[in-house]
């Protein structure tokens, strides 16, 4: 009973787990990406920020599709 | 009422609903209803209760800019996650989620288990793991937006019309449009954790009525045109070989 909530319970904590961290390259682009924003806040506009750091996630994502979705050699 | 917030996660736990539906109508069918259906409700209680009790303690105690923060973040990088598979599913690069598949394969595992327990903790564990996603969208999108109440709504109706499909039904929804909705979600999620990340730096967005927007139009134009080039890569590829 015991090793079964365990086994339950380990699949939870993956599961959670991946829901944020599927790639971890992903991942620290885009906190790389908000962390530059939050660095930029004293220099540039906030609707520069705002717009420029939605345009760079975009291409993250959308490069990482399409590198990812490349047919083999 | 918040109908950005209602429709995210309507639209998020529909897809997750879909999926726990699957395996929950393959026990059902084959085992009897009454295990699975306790098993499913135990996982509902189990996810709700959390969300319920620890929700509003971290509503009332942390700093909303701090909140919108980590949040926004946790959002963004699960819509990120959620769009890059949709794109990847859109354009012919992985195989779209087979409701039909996971069902036989649930068959199949259901033929070789004892009849002890297998019921209940099948549909617990697949009620469970998808609904930790479907509980996640619920919390982070209510608690940003300030509208946990229309997000849950949202969520509610979603389980409610999946679970009276699925029982009308009896059998895997596989003409639900899952990858549609994923895509949908991917990109809403992503445009509504950029919007509050960067409110959580203490920066105000111009209008949130024509900002909004703007995001979504440039994390859908993105993920479009990475649907054309992954799709245009893979028809080359399969004429190639």
């Amino acid at each position: 009973m015991m090793s079964r909530l365990l086994t339950v319970a380990r699949a939870v904590v993956d599961e959670a787990l991946g829901l944020f961290v599927a790639d971890w390259r992903d991942t620290l682009l885009v906190v790389a990406v908000v962390a530059a924003a939050a660095a930029l806040v004293p220099h540039l506009a906030g609707a520069a920020i705002g717009f420029g750091t939605a345009a760079a996630i975009a291409a993250i994502v959308a490069g990482s599709a399409i590198a990812a979705g490349r047919p083999p050699h | 009422m918040d109908f950005t917030a209602l429709l995210t996660a309507f639209g998020g736990c529909a897809v997750e609903g879909v999926e726990a539906l699957t395996i929950v109508l393959a026990v059902g069918i084959t085992r009897g209803w009454r295990e699975p259906l306790l098993g499913t409700l135990a996982a509902l209680l189990a996810l709700a209760v959390p969300v319920a009790i620890f929700g509003p303690y971290i509503i009332d105690h942390v700093r909303p800019t701090t909140l919108k923060l980590v949040i926004g973040l946790l959002v963004l990088l699960f819509g990120v996650r959620w769009l890059r598979k949709a794109i990847l599913r859109a354009g012919g690069a992985i195989a779209l989620h087979d409701e039909d598949a996971e069902y036989a394969a649930t068959l199949a595992d259901l033929a070789v288990r004892p009849r002890d327990w297998a019921a209940f903790a099948i549909a617990f564990k697949a009620v469970l793991l998808e609904g930790v996603e479907g509980a996640f969208i619920i919390f982070a999108v209510g608690s940003s937006s300030g509208h946990i109440g229309s997000a849950a709504l949202g969520g509610l109706v979603a389980v409610f019309a999946v679970i009276g499909l699925g029982l009308g039904v009896r059998r895997p929804l596989s003409r639900v449009p899952e990858n549609t909705l994923k895509f949908c979600v991917g990109v809403a999620l992503s445009t509504l954790g950029t919007f509050w990340v960067i409110e959580g730096l203490g920066i105000a967005w111009p209008d949130d009525v024509v900002s909004l927007p703007v995001i979504l139009a440039i994390y859908t134009g993105a993920a479009s045109l990475a649907v054309a080039t992954v799709g245009r890569r893979v028809r080359a590829g399969a004429v190639a070989a």
